[in-house]
């Protein structure tokens, strides 16, 4: 078995691959889509939605005139609640049809439907997924719920026992969130499993992150780690122009508490074109940054089905979508054995690596210098693009580099092998 | 795996090494890092100055408001714009100086482990530096968590303690001992998990790639070595802050005596007049230079033990160092 490195699985959906922009597209489609649902919400839900705007806008004339702010009407949040669970649950469909293109592409090398985007078996079985991750957190909170009741109860009825049920009670939260994160972890590939086996195989991650935990726990902590310190960075070089522009109008609240006049200039500022700019550039990498975030977060999945091991790569061999498993099945017409070769590649690859494997691709920084025996192409050469960028570094059937071997200061033994193969699905 | 060998980290950063590498990387980080805080006060200077007179007016406010009995004033309340806008600048100065600090930690690491240099004695903005840059952000992640886990057994025990008092029970001794139970479980696995990721930044320089939770198999089976190395290490530094103290306390008093001629400062002018004097000022820089210099060598010397847990890692097998376990 491979190494598993956290770092390798936090990057795996940015490594390079035989076709470009197929996770960019994705994300652009998921996006755009998006906003239109979000857009046919708010057009569909306007009625109701206008009458819950206006009593929030009362709400606040009555906290400026110092009068009582009207009670809400429960007819307002009834008319509203039919519309709310159809944008919910359209939401969470285009998250799966998002979630499987980008997983279908990492896990098996396939692409279709517009911009990768489809409404398929994988769809499906993602959204089951998320069906269940919901089933499931809510049991877990029931169980919550029930162990602290029973504690209660134990400690009403056995007062010999107080001490030992407090000891118990101040340690089961500590308990719980680490069973939450355990269990979490362990069947994060819930989602890729499925898209990988070609069926609904939830549980099936279990056995595919064993002696895994730690490296996949310190993966998703690596791109959360990314994600607050660019977050933070970015934030404060928001701050600074913003702060400049705000201020006066602080000021003035301080001066006066004209309500309209302080919300006026309130306008005025974030109308300003610097501000505007600034807002709109920050709006911009929040959301470039939550999408990287989430295909990182595919990735590790997707890094951590695939190096689950022979047995599974290989019951993920060839079989109609929604077929029974391969054992069950007649033997798979040859258009589809080829569509599973990836994956079967990927299973010969994690126990005999290539002898020309390039170093270790975990250099998060360390620029890479061209390979040796590879002249560097003008695809090789592009332009960064987002979600499959050139953070990886060279291929894996490159030849060490001049500036890695320079680097390293002495020559390497080849590495273990990497949960991927020579080459791209 | 080579046999293990003892750690007899405490003063490795000060082993006699074939040229002097440590030394001029310390001197320039801080030449740089004193550069970077002159500069950003220089910038600032109007903020600090509007920060005393807005001080100032607030005190004044509040002692008039308080004569006359009415609310302090809400105009004097709101600090100046030069000084609301010195926080963002210094969220970005700080940023600047972790990245200084990277460099400075990866150049020391760098050399005491891999025996490389290069840079700006030593201070590059390579690989390394942004490995131990990435380092310090996944430390901050982790003292997060480390808060929200003493927040979730903090609520914990108070939610057990109401438990166990429901019913109008008497509280036992139970209600006391479990949250200092809980406090001190929590200190130790601080100190645990503190000491057992301090080879962090450390093992990433040994292999040459991010490899934080590495540290985890480095530092395995010496955490007693490297926790009896870092104890040292602070109980000496403490004691020194301690002596250079009662120094700084002595040398005051002196000063203060010989110049108001044993009797009682009359005024603050006074008193303030008593401690302005050459011999003084010269204590009070002597004693700064003296402080930054330990801070430097309680630095290098902490990077030391980390290195040399790293260094014996790499030896031993345990990690290896460019890929692989």
């Amino acid at each position: 078995m491979s190494e598993f490195s956290a770092v390798q699985a936090g990057l795996n959906a940015f490594r390079r691959r035989e076709r470009h922009f197929v996770l960019t597209g994705a994300t652009f489609g998921y996006l755009i889509g998006s906003c239109l649902i979000g857009a046919a919400f708010v057009a569909a839900a306007w009625p109701a939605l206008s009458e819950l705007i206006s009593w929030y806008g009362s709400v606040f004339h009555a906290a400026q005139n110092g009068s009582t702010p009207p009670d809400p009407s429960l007819d307002m949040f009834r008319a509203v609640a039919p519309w709310y669970g159809g944008f919910v649950l359209s939401t969470l469909i285009w998250t799966a049809v998002y979630e499987a293109a980008c997983l279908r592409w990492m896990v098996r090398g396939e692409t279709g439907g517009v911009l990768g985007l489809s409404l398929n078996s994988d769809t499906v079985r993602v959204f089951f997924t998320y069906l269940l991750w919901f089933v499931m957190l809510l049991a877990f909170l029931a169980g919550v719920g029930a162990f602290y009741a029973g504690l209660i109860a134990i400690n009403a009825s056995v007062p010999a026992l107080r001490t030992v049920m407090i000891i118990v009670g101040a340690l089961a939260p500590l308990g719980l969130i680490a069973l939450l994160l355990w269990v979490a972890t362990r069947l994060s590939p819930a989602a890729a499993m499925s898209v990988a086996r070609r069926k609904f195989a939830f549980f099936s991650a279990w056995g595919a992150t064993r002696e895994k935990f730690w490296d996949l726990l310190g993966a998703f902590f690596i791109i959360l780690a990314v994600y607050i310190a660019v977050s933070a960075i970015a934030q404060a070089l928001v701050r600074v122009p913003l702060m400049q522009a705000i201020y006066p109008v602080m000021t003035q609240a301080m001066h006066d508490a004209d309500f309209a006049s302080i919300m006026s200039r309130f306008g005025e500022v974030f109308a300003s074109p610097l501000i505007a700019a600034v807002l709109s550039a920050y709006v911009v990498l929040t959301i470039v940054l939550s999408a990287l975030v989430r295909l990182a977060w595919f990735g590790v999945n997707a890094y951590a089905v695939a190096a689950s091991g022979e047995a599974d790569a290989v019951n993920a061999a060839p079989g109609p979508q929604g077929a029974p498993p391969p054992e069950q099945s007649p033997p798979a017409p040859q258009g589809l054995a080829t569509a599973a070769a990836p994956i079967t590649e990927r299973a010969q690859a994690l126990e005999t690596p290539p002898p020309e494997q390039a170093p270790t691709v975990e250099n998060v920084q360390a620029p890479q210098a061209p390979p040796v025996a590879e002249a560097p192409t003008s695809e090789k050469l592009q332009a960064p693009e987002v979600g499959e960028p050139s953070i990886e570094p060279a291929s894996q059937t490159e030849a060490p580099t001049t500036h890695q071997s320079a680097e390293d200061g002495a020559p390497k033994s080849p590495p273990p092998a990497s949960p991927y193969p020579a080459g791209d699905p | 795996m080579a046999d293990k060998q003892a750690l007899n980290a405490t003063f490795f950063a000060f082993r006699k090494r074939e040229k002097a590498v440590l030394l001029p990387a310390t001197l320039v980080f801080a030449v740089l890092a004193i550069g970077m805080f002159v500069g950003f006060t220089a910038l600032n200077w109007q903020a600090f100055v509007d920060y005393m007179n807005w001080a100032a007016s607030v005190s004044a406010s509040n002692a008039t408001a308080a004569a006359n009995g009415t609310p302090p004033s809400m105009d004097a309340m709101m600090p100046p714009q030069s000084v609301m806008a010195i926080g963002p600048a210094y969220l970005l100065l700080l940023l600047g100086y972790y990245i200084l600090l990277a460099s400075y930690e990866a150049a020391c690491l760098r050399w005491m482990i891999h025996g490389e240099t290069g840079g700006l004695f030593g201070l590059t903005l390579g690989a390394d530096t942004w490995r131990v840059y990435f380092s310090y952000w996944i430390w901050l992640l982790l003292l997060i968590v480390f808060y929200i886990v003493c927040a979730i057994v903090a609520g914990g025990a108070v939610a057990s303690v109401m438990i166990g008092m429901q019913g109008g029970a008497e509280p036992s001794a139970s209600t006391v001992i479990v949250p200092l139970i809980a406090g001190f479980l929590m200190l130790c696995a601080l100190i645990y998990f503190g000491v057992r990721f301090a080879p962090a930044a450390a093992t990433s320089i040994a292999r040459k790639k991010f490899a934080f939770f590495d540290a985890w198999t480095v530092s395995k089976g010496r955490f007693w070595g490297l926790l009896g190395a870092f104890v040292l290490l602070f109980l000496m530094f403490f004691v020194f802050v301690i002596a250079v103290e009662v120094a700084f306390v002595v040398m005051v008093g002196m000063s203060a005596m010989g110049n108001i001629g044993h009797a009682e400062p009359q005024s603050a002018e006074e008193a303030f007049r008593a401690f302005a004097t050459p011999q003084y000022m010269a204590g009070v820089i002597a004693i700064i230079l003296a402080m930054s210099v330990a801070s430097m060598m309680f630095y290098v010397a902490l990077f030391g033990v980390n290195a040399r847990a790293a260094a014996l890692a790499l030896e031993e097998g345990k990690i290896t160092g460019s890929s692989g376990k």
